[in-house]
């Protein structure tokens, strides 16, 4: 089961935040609200627990709740390059809100 | 089931590539409606819609009285549709019914009516500016207030009839076409306004409704050149975005975003009242409200007590279908925002907060499916965790202690939001205090939730930019434009145009306005009673100084105003200065005064011009010091001169020192004009020799000034050139003998003229150059002027040859046969003569002026605004030391 599509580069690039603020190697996909204009995906450096599906690319360990993957099935992770705000831009596969792919945010360390 | 279409230009309109989806309700999962889906093609095709409706003028030019009839009919027409627009809002937002059945009239036709028929009557569409600001030239200007354009409101899915609501009528009231882009989980009520739209005859294109996904839409709806304002409502992360892509083509942004507002209960509040209005400001609509207060903080001492009883509260807040009317708190909007908040609800248990109540989603009997949730609360928060910083959005409450009134109002400010808040308290006073310091948009005391047409909202911080609602949220859909007249169509109307792109800096313009009225002779002093009357005055406040209480002068004013004085006021120095100013004007204030009446030399007449425009206008001198500001008269003036000198009993201006900042500082408006100057040369008779020579040379460079700065005209001219002779021929005369009322009255007449002309056409170096000096030195202003006269004429000899010529036949020099440059020059060496001869000073040394000081001297003469209007335009301080050195 594939759960996250992620380019080496975009990877390197989450691997080098958490590197430069001492923090494992391991990110979680969450809901993060947004208020009335619906919730959005959000990133954060976090340790896994038991129950979470995971993925491992390039040694960066990414998982997500179940019932949040039931919800979003597959997610795309892209940096937003020109920022240089350390903001990524998560895209599912089911439709999680009308502004998909439209809002971006940033790694939470 | 009910199919809705798009609304563009006028129809109802499938989507151009056919999409459909389906709209839900959130209560039982069921599907309500199939919906048209725009797209890219149906959002530039609504703008261009939007567009051409406007620059039509079909709405966009009709009166404000006019749109206000169609808004009317709009608002009724919404009236009509209540019940249903009431129960497709509640079936698609998940509203409870007790809520959406008053929100067509309450936040819809209600606030058409009064913010259109305020826009009728009320709106400043134009407003005359009387006062420019601009001290160098004239005009009329005004403000005009113009629709913006094609407007676009986004629009959540929280009360998307409410949005609707005020994004389409505070656009369409101001005269703007709009183009709405409801959630698209929730479309339908923008739909049916839509349609209330098009039955009432809202002209076609003015309103747009495109339901579709923000992702698609976002874009073209935010970067399209057609669109000229962006009215958002949503989260923080979309507003920034949003304000990224408008900024590529300068769009106007409003954006109403997001919160995580403080309700902060005091230990004094009513405690069944905090309960039931913090519960209130937390679950109303599922706490789903941008300004909810989900974060209460709550005193110590009533901590545990507030704790228990709004656990109780919530467990009996009653959950159920949203469409029945015991239902206290329906469904959340979507299985999404379910899974959103329930996901906070873990992290708040992973950071450590105590879950006391809810916490899970709940089922509600006799439904299949439905997005509930439990009512929740967390108590021991602190202000840290995610749960306290972050918008949930849904039934979640943190519960935070805090010790004093500043603490709380610490918490409350440390969040990115400043959306809404509140304060519970039975002390009004103290609440309000504590109101006043967080930084939010709105703070309800006692309340919570509580809104109104005029009542403005929006926020601070990350909540937002721009507010909605009112006069301020009406201005919003506005823009500002200025028109200006030029009083002279000329180019020497324009003070900049002439200075900088012309080589003759002269300007030909003038304006006389000399609006005072003289009193002038033997005697004359008498009239003052009467004067009072007739300007309207009972209670006189006489300004004068210590010296002429001395000489019984004041005494002899006192006495003619009887029982109209109510107070003295003797304490002027020499320089006047804005301490002098505030302490005669809290006497005056004290004491109830309605007219001034002064009595003295310049410094006096100031210090009552300046405490006469304080009076009106309010404040303290600093605030009241102003160039061409006034747009009332101050309180009436009548002056009463003991010097032949100044000339400010006719003048509009003020000398006042400014201790603080080392300078005089002039207060210089036509209103500041006395109402009456009266001349009686008896007042002046006491003046001394020494004194009456440097008080005339201060008039002799009113004149000379006057008759050569770039705004001389043959008016003031006049008035100067017969000032100078009258001068020349009687200042000897009276200093010899200080008792020749004459001479005397003849100096008084000379002082005043000279005044006259200098209040046309301004004076210049010279007088730069003295003021200078008078501020820093404490050189007396007269001596300092004749000083500096000759030099500075001297100085000017090759750009205002013709005048000072002139200048030189009014002093006598027989110039028959002489070039006019030599006759310019002899009108210097003239004057020079006459100061010898009368014992004026004839250089600084002699005032204790140190040489090394000349050189900051010529930096702030430079500084002078007067210096502005020399004839030889001043290139360089230099050029100003290089006569402080000859006068030295």
């Amino acid at each position: 089961m594939s759960m996250i599509t992620l380019s080496p580069s975009d990877c390197t690039t989450i691997k080098s935040i958490l590197s430069a603020k001492g923090l494992p190697c391991s990110v979680r996909i969450e809901i993060r609200s947004t208020g009335c204009c619906d919730a959005s995906l959000g990133m954060a450096a976090d340790t896994a627990e038991e129950s979470d599906l995971i993925e491992e690319i390039e040694g960066l360990k990414i998982f997500m709740r179940p019932p949040l993957y039931g919800l979003v099935g597959e997610v795309s992770i892209r940096s937003v390059d020109d920022s240089g705000t350390n903001e990524f831009i998560l895209v599912s596969e089911k439709p999680w809100n009308e502004w998909q792919g439209f809002a971006a945010g940033k790694l939470r360390t | 089931m009910d199919h809705f279409k798009l609304f563009i230009d006028g129809k109802f309109v499938d989507a151009s590539d056919g999409k459909v989806f389906t709209t839900y309700d959130p209560g039982n999962d069921e599907p309500i409606a199939t919906v048209a889906q725009a797209g890219v093609a149906d959002a530039e095709a609504a703008i261009l819609a939007a567009r051409r409706s406007f620059e039509s003028g079909v709405w966009s030019r009709l009166t404000p009285a006019a749109r206000a009839q169609k808004m009317y009919d709009f608002a009724d027409q919404i009236n009509t549709q209540t019940l249903r627009l009431a129960v497709t809002e509640s079936r698609d937002a998940g509203q409870t019914i007790n809520f959406s059945k008053v929100t067509p009239l309450g936040f819809g036709a209600n606030m058409f009516k009064d913010l259109a028929n305020y826009a009728s009557f009320k709106f400043p569409w134009e407003e005359e500016i009387k006062a420019q600001g601009n001290p160098f030239d004239h005009g009329r200007d005004y403000i005009r207030r113009e629709p913006i354009g094609v407007c676009v409101g986004i629009i959540p899915w929280n009360f998307p009839m409410v949005m609707a609501f005020w994004k389409i009528g505070q656009a369409l009231i101001m005269g703007n076409s709009v183009v709405i882009k409801p959630a698209s989980v929730t479309p339908l009520s923008a739909l049916i306004i839509a349609e209330c739209a098009k039955i009432v005859g809202i002209p076609d294109g003015v309103v747009n409704v495109i339901p579709g996904q923000g992702g698609e839409l976002g874009n073209i709806l935010c970067t399209h050149k057609e669109v000229d304002k962006i009215s958002f409502t949503g989260s923080t992360e979309v507003g920034r975005q949003i304000m990224q892509m408008a900024s590529g083509t300068i769009k106007k942004v409003t954006l109403e975003l997001g919160g995580k507002s403080a309700n902060i209960v005091l230990d004094d509040a009513d405690m069944e009242h905090a309960i039931a209005c913090s519960a209130f400001g937390t679950y109303f609509h599922a706490g789903q409200v941008c300004e909810s207060g989900t974060r209460i903080l709550v005193q110590k001492k009533i901590y545990n007590e507030f704790v228990d009883k709004f656990k109780k509260h919530a467990e009996a807040i009653r959950i159920g279908y949203q469409l029945l009317p015991t239902t206290h708190m329906g469904p959340l909007v979507s299985r999404q925002q379910v899974a959103t908040v329930d996901g906070y609800v873990q992290v708040g248990k992973k950071e450590g907060a105590e879950l006391i109540t809810g916490g899970k989603p709940v089922q509600v009997e006799g439904i299949e499916g439905g997005c509930y949730y439990a009512p929740t609360v967390f108590a021991g928060v602190k202000n840290s965790m995610r749960i306290a910083q972050e918008e949930i959005f849904g039934p979640v409450v943190a519960i935070l202690p805090f010790e004093s009134d500043e603490e709380a109002v610490a918490i409350a400010n440390d969040s990115i939001y400043g959306l809404g808040g509140g304060v519970l308290s039975s002390n009004t006073a103290r609440a309000e205090r504590i109101a006043r310091q967080v930084r939010t948009g709105t703070m309800w005391i006692n309340n919570y939730h509580y809104f109104g047409s005029f009542c403005p909202f929006g926020g601070y911080k990350q909540s937002g930019v721009g507010r909605e609602l009112s006069n301020v949220g009406l201005e919003e859909y506005t823009q500002v434009k200025r028109i200006h007249i030029a009083s002279f169509a000329d180019a020497s109307s324009n003070y900049t145009m002439t200075a900088t792109m012309s080589d003759n800096k002269s300007l030909k313009k003038y304006i006389i306005n000399l609006p005072t009225k003289i009193n002038a002779g033997h005697g004359s002093l008498a009239s003052v009673a009467k004067e009072v009357v007739d300007l309207g005055g009972s209670r006189v406040l006489l300004m004068t100084d210590p010296g002429l209480v001395q000489a019984g002068v004041a005494k002899l004013v006192q006495d003619c105003l009887s029982d109209f004085c109510v107070g003295v006021f003797d304490n002027i120095p020499q320089d006047t200065d804005l301490e002098t100013v505030d302490a005669a004007t809290e006497m005056a204030r004290k004491l109830n005064v309605d007219c001034i009446v002064s009595c003295g030399g310049g410094s006096v007449i100031d210090t009552a011009k300046a405490v006469c425009t304080t009076l009106k206008n309010g404040g303290c001198c600093n605030d009241n010091i102003s160039w061409g500001r006034l747009t009332e008269p101050p309180v009436p003036h009548i002056v009463i001169p003991t010097t032949s000198g100044t000339g400010s009993e006719v003048t509009w201006a003020a000398v006042i020192k400014n201790k603080v900042a080392g300078r005089k500082s002039y207060i210089i408006e036509a209103r500041l004009a006395p109402n009456v100057a009266i001349l009686d040369p008896r007042m002046t008779m006491t003046l001394p020799p020494k004194m009456t020579a440097g008080t005339a040379m201060d008039a002799m460079t009113h004149a000379v000034e006057a008759l050569t700065t770039i705004t001389t005209n043959p008016i003031s001219d006049g008035q100067a050139l017969h000032a100078i002779r009258l001068i020349k021929e009687n200042l000897p005369i009276a200093v010899k003998d200080g008792k020749n009322e004459t001479a005397r009255l003849n100096l008084a007449a000379a002082s005043t003229m000279a005044g006259q002309a200098f209040t046309i056409s301004f004076v210049a170096l010279a007088h730069a150059m003295a003021h200078t000096v008078g501020m820093l030195y404490s050189v007396p202003h007269g001596y300092a002027c004749g000083i500096m006269l000759p030099k500075v004429m001297r100085f000017n000899v090759d750009h205002a040859t013709d005048k000072l010529a002139l200048v030189a036949l009014q002093l006598g020099v027989n110039t028959f046969g002489m070039d006019k440059r030599l006759a310019a020059l002899a009108a210097a060496d003239e004057i020079e003569k006459l100061m010898k001869e009368v014992g004026h000073p004839l250089a600084l040394r002699d005032f204790g002026v140190p040489e090394e000081g000349l050189e900051a001297c010529s930096m702030h003469a430079m500084q002078d605004p007067v210096s502005l209007y020399n004839p030889r335009p001043v290139a360089s301080p230099l050029e100003i030391l290089e006569i402080y050195k000859q006068v030295y």
